[in-house]
């Protein structure tokens, strides 16, 4: 046991739940193989002139075949999307703060078939967003935090990468989405009254999609809108000498279909729920390694798809500048 | 289109195993155009990855079948193509061909490879026997014009399914070798082959065969997934109507051009007679070449309810839907089938923009 009183109890779980406990969010059409942008937006408030950075590894595998809610038992077909994102957040002052995120993406497409594999990678500079966000009160100020945010998606990916035989893969292997998408994001977290290290959160991430007019050369392509919730809760517990900080989050997202040539793509979208027990670990006051495992619990896919069968993500967190502190609170846990 | 689609004659005076007791149908081969880059004949840039990646839809190989009496999962009006070889005739539904493809399978002696394009609506059968060699082919997961592209497994070569060759590969400029298929309804196919086996829907893979994978793509005219060379508007897009590739020309038949009995149409292209026996109502419409091997060329006329005979001819001989005369002075003789297949419009004009129509001025 030890006492905790150099950093903001609220600070540190808010980062677990919010920066580490949400690993994905943008679904590329049949397979639910994209990367992981508009989920992983979003820093938690800190003071002005606070920089926060942080730099993930986020793995998607996919060998899960369903129609509908139902398994099918086919162990044919892999998908893996390895993402490499940045993330840094800046806070403007009080009332404003601007987050940008840039991936990079490498993904693979393996069947296995008659003894014999075929695979496909790809890889390249993913899109990016950008988001400014207007935070409507402070945990300082009210035991309570909300913010709203919303920014574009920029198409900075690519979308005509080719195979060994120089042939343009489809969509869903492209590091890019070749649209401009809007994001909208709200985040409310709250003190859980009696206990000051344990935070409650909620979160939900809106993404309308724009149209990638020049997919395959000549079609219009335009992935599903989408919407995700998030609950959480987190606390944190003294080991040795470093803070560690678990938290628990459940995730529901809805994607509509993807459109082509404005007309809905069967085998794409769907309704996901997953959980996601996280867990911190505070470097310094500043800095925080964290590990976030990703389990399907349910899921409703549009047609037959491949979907999620294990997702994880780590990631380094660092922030520049001053931290906001509670009133040098302790507790004992 | 970019390039010339298809020349010559290599029409298969050849037949597929021999003279008028053949058992089974006389198919043909089809040149098509040459053209295309980098290894291959077709332009490279409209080749495009279908998504689901080489095998990941997987084909069939000589799968389970079953008697049409334990074919509880089909319903009267679904279509099958169907095949016959000598007593034997064999269906293979659309339902489980929509998840597969591809079914390599042997009926009799013969060694079929039942290709089948969703997306194009294509159902044509390939002679698996390439070169004195038995192959199987498979589904390379990529598309030309929207249409399937598959790839033999004994050279890793790539083909068109519509085109009727060999466009990447060592066998690159390989005809493909037809059989002659009905496409039908389940109900027909039945009713003309009693004793009809059928794919059974235990293929060793876990699939919702009875689910159409594609949404509204067979009803939705302006519903295209792939980018395609030529877009015709004289017909909807998915109208599926019949295309015969013969000595150079393609010319299509709408199924509006038969009655709602059984209907023969006699016509000539590039000089050959041609029979196109149909019925709209019982859904199937099947082509030969109107020379029953020693030049004379017979004046048809429809047979009404009595399939698998649909037609009869001036020496009073009656012929089936696969072009054998089952009795008369010809009895066994064998009308010879060129390449032809049912689609959906776009495909054929896609593929064919200098096809011709028939009935058209």
């Amino acid at each position: 046991m030890a006492y905790v009183n150099y950093i903001s109890k609220y600070f540190v779980v808010a980062i677990s739940l919010l920066v580490f406990g949400q690993i994905r969010g943008f679904s590329q059409t049949c397979c639910s193989g994209g990367v992981p942008l508009s989920g992983n937006i979003g820093f938690q408030g800190a003071a002005s002139g606070t920089l926060q950075m942080e730099f993930s590894y986020d793995l998607n595998f996919l060998a899960t075949l369903k129609t509908g809610a139902e398994i099918y038992e086919d162990g044919t077909r892999q998908r893996t999307t390895h993402s490499f994102l940045v993330k840094t957040g800046y806070s403007i002052n009080r009332w404003f703060a601007i987050d940008a995120l840039f991936s990079y993406v490498l993904q693979g497409r393996k069947i296995s078939f008659n003894d014999q594999i075929d695979q496909v990678n790809t890889h390249g500079l993913g899109d990016a967003v950008l988001m400014a966000k207007f935070i409507l009160s402070s945990i300082s100020e009210s035991g309570s935090e909300f913010q709203l945010g919303i920014g574009p998606k920029l198409p900075l990916g690519r979308t005509d990468l080719t195979n060994n035989l120089d042939i343009t893969l489809n969509a869903d292997m492209q590091p890019g989405s070749g649209s401009w998408d809007l994001i909208t994001w709200a985040y409310y977290a709250r003190q859980v009254a009696k206990r000051p290290t344990m935070v409650a959160s909620a979160r939900i991430v809106g993404r309308i999609n724009g149209m990638n007019r020049t997919y395959l050369g000549t079609q219009t392509y335009s992935f599903g809108n989408s919407v995700q919730f998030y609950l959480g809760i987190g606390d944190q517990v003294v080991w040795g000498n470093r803070i560690l900080s678990p938290s628990l989050s459940v995730r529901y997202r809805y994607a509509a279909g993807d459109r082509i040539n404005d007309q809905e793509l069967d085998n794409t979208g769907g309704q996901w729920i997953n959980v996601l027990p996280a867990l911190s670990w505070h470097l310094s006051p500043k800095s925080i390694l964290h590990f976030v495992p990703e389990i399907p619990l349910y899921s409703n896919v549009g047609g037959t798809q491949l979907t999620p069968t294990f997702r994880m993500q780590v990631g380094f967190y660092h922030s520049f500048g001053i931290i906001r502190k509670d009133k040098s609170k302790t507790y004992q846990l | 289109m970019k390039h010339s689609i298809f020349f010559g004659v290599l029409f298969s005076s050849m037949l597929l195993w021999g003279c008028e007791e053949e058992p089974g149908g006389k198919g043909g081969t089809f040149t098509p155009g040459t053209g295309g880059q980098d290894g291959w004949s077709i332009p490279l840039d409209e080749v495009f990855d279908g998504g689901p990646g080489k095998d990941g839809i997987p084909a069939l190989t000589e799968p389970a079948n079953i008697s049409a009496g334990d074919a509880d999962y089909l319903s009267d009006d679904e279509l099958v193509i169907g095949f016959v070889y000598g007593d034997e005739a064999r269906a293979y539904p659309h339902q489980i061909l929509d998840w597969h493809e591809i079914i390599n399978d042997q009926v009799g002696e013969v060694n079929i490879a039942l290709t089948y394009c969703p997306l194009t609506g294509t159902g044509i059968g390939w002679n698996r026997e390439i070169d004195g060699e038995v192959t199987t082919f498979g589904v390379s997961g990529l598309l030309y014009n929207s249409n399937l592209i598959p790839y033999d497994r004994k050279t890793d070569s790539n083909w068109s399914q519509i085109r009727l060759d060999c466009v990447n590969g060592k066998l690159r400029g390989k005809v493909a070798e037809t059989f002659p298929l009905v496409e039908t309804t389940w109900k027909t196919w039945k009713e003309m082959y009693p004793s009809t086996t059928v794919i059974s829907q235990e293929t060793g893979h876990n699939r919702n065969y009875g689910r159409y994978p594609y949404g509204n793509y067979r009803t939705a005219h302006d519903y295209l997934i792939f980018p395609v060379a030529n877009e015709d508007d004289r017909f909807p897009n998915k109208e599926r109507v019949l295309g015969i590739l013969h000595s150079g020309s393609v010319r299509v038949y709408s199924f509006s051009s038969l009655g709602d009995k059984v209907s023969v149409i006699l016509d000539e292209l590039n000089g050959e007679d041609l029979v196109i026996i149909g019925n709209q109502e019982d859904n199937f419409m099947v082509a030969f070449i109107n020379d029953p091997g020693d030049g004379f060329t017979l004046s048809f006329s429809p047979v009404q309810g009595q399939y698998p005979v649909v037609m009869t001819d001036g020496e009073g001989n009656l012929w089936d839907v696969n072009g054998r005369a089952v009795s008369g002075p010809r009895k066994d003789s064998r009308l010879e089938a060129p390449p032809s297949f049912i689609g959906y419009w776009f495909s054929f004009a896609a593929f064919y923009p200098d096809l011709t129509i028939y009935g058209d001025s």
